[in-house]
């Protein structure tokens, strides 16, 4: 089915992808003086651009899923499988009770760990068994055991975590970082380790906690209110006042900036909001910002809150099946 | 074609042919979906399926009062957060921000993409694959060539048919708003 249109759209397709000739440019060229061929070609590329950014889902995808939902409501065809799976199941089950009635030795039982990893834009709540209250903030993931020792208890966090610790007087608690190990003994206190972020910190607002490097010396012991910031490329411990409620705010769904430039400010927002923010003027990145903002409200509200306290405005572009953009401008 | 509510009343009535219609009608929507909440795990497959599964094995108990479609938004968010749960081996307590059911204006925006993969799938095979090479994996036309043993020339034609199939498929509303979505902005 050759026609006229044909070497129309070979040349629709290949200016999208950048492989027009010289020649083939001129043609192109004149296309676009005719203004339908300038409105098709414009509708084109969104085709292109769409798929790009949504990414492959194979059509062997739909099939695939059909399979599963055959198998699952049981037709005709699938009605062996299920019986088979039914007495493989049993053996299964025969097994692991086997093993659960052989006599155990009555050493120490070996420690299981559990993960937790919080999406971006969610934040979670738990408890473990000892009582702890554990908050993970956005794209963090916690390390537990599912019993704890007979002497400590140990957990380890990637991201911020804010804890509130049961007081057991002869099992202390540690949370391992990175590049910290924190001893508790009974307390509340924020844990800020993200991989991607430059430093990590510890803020305590209440009991007390002894900071030890990755080896296990101790570098700092903090006092209520005081929060220790350790780069990881330095070897030494920064140790200054803070207000708490700053560094706690997200756990009641507030978010704080303390003297913050706008960079980083960008970082927590992509956490917070799964989204993504580029800056179109590098100099805003260091532009400091102090304060509260709400964060259970939409992202394009904390923008516009932030866009009235600081030189900048916002575009948001909205991606149904991916990360949004978010592109800060400085305000002219 | 047959509405959701004829399916809906077909599926009660034990027809396995509806429960596939509706399957094939949202499939992609549903993934696209799973894609945006949870976009780096596993089982996404898998979750969109079960609710069919779901919907099948409660179809005598399920009482649908705003959209078959929507209910089906509904299991699956409800499906993806049990999975993630699940995967972390941890009751949680109380999460904040349990992930939204997309509303009826974001639905329609996933069934617009829909009916761009819809039409994906019905390109002949060569004629597919050459296209996804070119823009899932950013070939050149010389690559695919190479790749597939063919001549520069006929992927050319291939690439600039499959282009004139998806545009000419997509009616022109749904490629108003699939051009409106791309460059939405909020604000400004």
């Amino acid at each position: 089915m050759t026609d006229n249109f044909d070497s129309k759209w070979e040349i629709i397709a290949a200016k999208i992808h950048g492989e027009l000739s010289r020649e083939e440019e001129a043609i192109y060229a004149q296309m676009m003086t005719d203004e339908a061929d300038l409105y098709g070609f414009e509708k084109t590329q969104i085709i292109h651009d769409i798929l790009a950014k949504t990414g492959p889902i194979s059509a062997k995808g739909k099939l695939k899923s059909w399979a599963i939902v055959e198998s699952g409501i049981g037709t005709p065809n699938f009605r062996w499988i299920k019986a088979a799976l039914k007495y493989a199941a049993i053996i299964v089950i025969a097994f692991v009770a086997g093993n659960l009635l052989k006599p155990s030795t009555p050493a120490e039982p070996e420690i299981r760990y559990s993960e937790i990893s919080v999406p971006f834009g969610q934040m979670s709540q738990l408890k473990l068994s000892d009582g702890t209250k554990i908050w993970l903030n956005s794209g963090t993931t916690l390390r537990y055991p599912e019993h704890f020792a007979s002497d400590q208890r140990s957990v380890t966090v990637i991201g911020e975590a804010y804890f509130e610790v049961a007081k057991m007087a002869n099992k202390p608690f540690n949370v391992n970082t990175a590049d910290m190990k924190v001893e508790v003994l009974g307390t509340s206190f924020n844990v800020l380790a993200y991989n991607e972020d430059v430093a990590s910190s510890v803020t305590l607002v209440e009991g007390k906690v002894v900071v030890r490097n990755k080896e296990g010396k101790s570098i700092a012991q903090l006092n209520p209110g005081q929060m220790a910031t350790k780069n990881k490329t330095e070897p030494n411990i920064e140790i200054r006042n803070v207000k708490t409620a700053f560094y706690a705010a997200w756990i009641d769904g507030k978010i704080y900036f303390d003297d913050e430039p706008l960079d980083q400010i960008a970082v927590k927002l992509e956490r917070w909001f799964n989204v993504d923010i580029v800056f179109a003027n590098e100099q805003l990145k260091s532009y400091r910002f102090t304060g509260t903002i709400l964060k259970n409200k939409p992202v394009d509200q904390i923008m516009q809150a932030l866009e009235l306290l600081s030189p900048i405005s916002f575009k948001h572009q909205v991606n149904a099946t991916g990360r949004d953009k978010i592109t800060i401008y400085r305000r002219s | 074609m047959d509405d959701d509510l004829t399916l809906w009343k077909n599926i009660q009535n034990g027809d396995t042919r509806a429960l596939k219609v509706l399957h094939d009608r949202y499939y992609y929507q549903l993934y696209l979906y799973a894609k945006k909440i949870y976009h780096n795990q596993n089982g996404l497959d898998e979750a969109v399926a079960d609710c069919f599964i779901k919907l099948w094995t409660k179809r005598n108990e399920i009482v649908i009062e705003r959209s078959l479609k929507s209910y089906l938004f509904v299991i699956l968010r409800n499906g993806l957060f049990d999975l993630n749960r699940k995967r972390n081996g941890i009751i949680l307590l109380e999460v904040n921000a349990v992930p939204e059911i997309p509303d009826t204006e974001t639905q329609n925006e996933f069934d617009h993409y829909a009916r761009l993969y819809n039409a994906l799938e019905k390109l002949p095979e060569q004629r597919r694959r050459i296209l996804e090479l070119a823009v899932f994996e950013s070939c050149s036309y010389a690559q695919i060539a190479e790749k597939l043993d063919i001549s520069v020339n006929t992927v050319k034609t291939q690439i600039g048919r499959a282009y004139r199939f998806l545009r000419e498929e997509l009616d022109p509303r749904s490629i108003n708003l699939l051009f409106m979505m791309q460059s939405k902005f909020s604000m400004n």
